[in-house]
């Protein structure tokens, strides 16, 4: 098992794309859990494309990027659905849930070429 | 498979919204849902045919906010034949009292009531405690995230002491405010639930439920632990 998981995230409202996703989500952790578990959550973004968009986190970090998802808002404050669309523990699994256009454009794992 | 099951989705009051409502909950990977209608439903088909074109199966539902027990026994009796999940919302001790107690309350939350009044649930409570997503997402009542937190884990606290089962939904009137199951039982650990409890509370717990209650509307259980078999089969 890897150190890490790799979270297709896909938002829901259509109002935020997916690297505005990523810093609602880390706004959030700090809200629920603040910055000792955003430390401990530390979440990175990958890959961003229209609503979608790949972050990693440590493997017991997981439901903690799952509890802050409820609270996701925007930068006024409005509620904003988003959802772990799938989990993997390598980025190549990943891949192949992210919808057409984030097939060959999307995040590459190691060793792949570019 | 596991299925999952958000009980309290309540009608916005518009087909389009219901109908956006039915898409995010397919998106949202739940198999049941439990939707609130004001008063008695003109047309439960075609509520039902709004989700179960996506796969969906729903459960009418009706929320009960009583004053008093006498309200509380006399909506009881006048609504329970019609609905299959019966919930209340209690707004003091004595209203939880009794529907923590009363065979035909499915579910009790509590609502934006102020905080600070610890109600302690009696130990044979035989409905559900609820607890509702959304008052958490958009606190009323004043509350602040973590007052609110701190209400839904006072409520969890006392369920799990007494052995009360416990039922995650989202009470959601709108797409906006629906969340994913597994979201919602991941918080649901962090608010002190094992992990298995809170995976349960949006699936197995819920759809029990909502089976038993139809079992019951057809006739087929007689009183608690006794169901009537068709014809002369035994199973047993």
């Amino acid at each position: 098992m890897g150190r890490w998981r790799y979270l297709l995230l896909e938002e829901l409202s259509g109002e935020l794309p997916g690297g505005e996703v990523f810093n609602a989500l880390k706004r959030s952790i700090v809200d629920l859990f603040g910055h000792m578990g955003l430390m401990e959550a530390s979440p990175r973004l990958l890959y961003a494309r229209g609503r979608y968009s790949v972050i990693r986190c440590p493997r017991g970090e997981v439901d903690r990027i799952r509890a802050s998802l409820i609270f996701l808002s925007d930068g006024l404050g409005r509620p904003i659905a988003a959802r772990i669309k799938s989990v993997s523990g390598t980025l190549r699994g990943l891949r192949a849930a992210i919808p057409s256009g984030g097939g060959a454009g999307g995040p590459r794992a190691r060793g792949e070429a570019g | 498979m596991r299925t999952f099951a958000d009980l309290h989705l309540i009608h916005p009051g518009h087909a389009q919204g219901l109908s956006s409502m039915a898409e995010r909950a397919s998106i949202l990977g739940y198999g049941l849902v439990g939707l609130t209608v004001r008063g008695r439903p003109e047309d439960p088909e075609s509520l039902r045919r709004e989700f179960s074109e996506r796969g969906i199966d729903v459960a009418l539902r009706v929320d009960l906010s009583p004053s008093s027990r006498q309200e509380l026994l006399s909506l009881l009796g006048k609504y329970r034949a019609s609905f299959e999940i019966v919930s209340v919302n209690c707004a003091n001790k004595a209203i939880c009292d009794v529907a923590s107690r009363d065979g035909r309350v499915d579910l009790i939350f509590f609502g934006s009531g102020p905080i600070g009044s610890r109600v302690r649930l009696p130990k044979e409570a035989s409905s559900a405690l609820e607890v509702n997503i959304r008052e958490l997402i958009a606190p009323r009542g004043g509350l602040d995230l973590a007052q609110a937190l701190r209400k839904v884990k006072w409520d969890l606290e006392v369920a799990l002491e007494n052995g009360m089962r416990v039922v995650a939904s989202s009470g959601a009137d709108g797409p906006g405010l629906m969340r994913a199951p597994r979201e919602i039982a991941s918080l649901l650990k962090f608010l002190g639930m094992s992990p298995e409890g809170a995976l349960a509370s949006v699936s197995t717990t819920p759809a029990s439920l909502v089976r038993s209650n139809r079992m019951k509307l057809r006739g087929e259980i007689v009183c608690e632990g006794v169901r009537a078999l068709a014809g002369d089969r035994w199973d047993g």
